[in-house]
């Protein structure tokens, strides 16, 4: 029998997690976007204040519904009501943005209590050549909250990207399903 | 009371339009708790809502409520959403879209008449309407621009 897979992307804003979802839906992609009236509008006409929605089918059958949340902190709101259920998250992080690591930390920790209990894959976004820290300064900053997800350069825009971060997604998800499986019992 | 930051794209004079058309319409109704109007992005433009109301909050959620509305009223082919209605305990909640950038939120007493709040939104949403088209004509004539805000 065929099961479905809540997966959550979040990060900052313009980060590309409405793209993401686009690139790789099967279906046309809910979205909810309401023009920017702030400094948002200096990177791109709209936003997202509700959510994002699109669902992707896996060669077994089973089937990915793909949650997007909105990146500013207002709207926190969607993320907890967005987070409930889900089986994985997506962090998208500009890596053009003043402080890229304050970002992922931002959202580590306001995912955290989710992110304990299933698993999180980190996609950078906006270029590996530009100033921002490059994989292992990421790397470092994870295993420093003691954790592991997995990090990445990646480009929203492209369906082989996001269906690499959602690979790996998975692979981690099997990998802390199997790790609870087998830890010892206290 | 301190008056809320307004968003870039919003100017002091749309600010003013909006806080004289909420104060016009809480006083002609007594049975509407506030009113608050935002920006489609969930700013803070004008608030009237009693003290300890969170007005971020009501801003934000209010914006992410009109644009789902607005999704599942094209996704189920009613074509653009009119309205959004929460029925509470304790009354109505009613959004409306004023344009494109903003939303009128009015929060109405458990005595309040569904029908009459919304008949006060649409009239409060015009006012501010007509407010905004007559600075913009101003603007306009000024300058010589032509407009187009909505």
């Amino acid at each position: 029998m065929s099961a479905e897979i809540k997966i959550v992307f979040t990060g900052t804003v313009g980060a590309g997690k409405t793209t993401a979802i686009a690139s790789v839906s099967d279906r046309p992609p809910v979205a909810t976007d309401a023009l920017a009236t702030d400094d948002t509008g200096a990177l791109k006409p709209t936003t997202t204040v509700a959510l994002d929605y699109g669902e992707m089918r896996l060669p077994d059958g089973d089937k990915l519904r793909l949650y997007g949340t909105p990146g500013q902190h207002r709207f926190r709101f969607m993320w907890e009501i967005l987070a409930k259920g889900a089986l994985g998250f997506v962090i998208l992080v500009d890596n053009t943005r003043p402080s890229p690591l304050e970002d992922l930390a931002g959202y580590l920790d306001n995912f955290g209590p989710w992110i304990e209990r299933s698993a999180a894959v980190v996609g950078v976004t906006h270029g590996e050549y530009c100033r921002g820290p490059d994989l292992e300064q990421y790397h470092e900053f994870i295993s420093r909250r003691e954790a592991a997800h997995p990090v990445m350069f990646t480009d929203p825009r492209q369906p082989r990207h996001v269906i690499t971060l959602m690979d790996t997604l998975l692979a981690a998800l099997e990998f802390s399903t199997a790790s609870a499986d087998g830890a010892p019992e206290t | 009371m301190r008056q809320p930051k307004q968003p870039p794209a919003i100017s002091k004079e749309a600010a003013k339009a909006c806080d004289e058309a909420i104060d016009a319409m809480l006083a002609a109704y007594p049975d509407l708790h506030g009113a608050l109007v935002s920006t489609a992005d969930g700013h803070v433009v004008a608030t009237r809502l009693p003290q300890g109301w969170e007005r971020g909050d009501v801003a934000a959620m209010a914006s992410s409520m009109t644009a789902l509305a607005e999704s599942v009223s094209q996704r189920t082919a009613l074509s653009r959403c009119r309205n959004v209605i929460i029925e509470g305990e304790g009354g109505h909640i009613t959004l409306l879209k004023v344009d494109r950038a903003l939303t009128l939120t009015a929060v109405g007493k458990p005595t309040m008449n569904l029908g009459l709040q919304l008949s006060a939104c649409r009239s409060c949403a015009e006012q501010i309407c007509r407010s905004m088209d007559a600075q913009a004509d101003g603007v306009a004539s000024s300058t010589g621009s032509t407009r187009a805000h909505r």
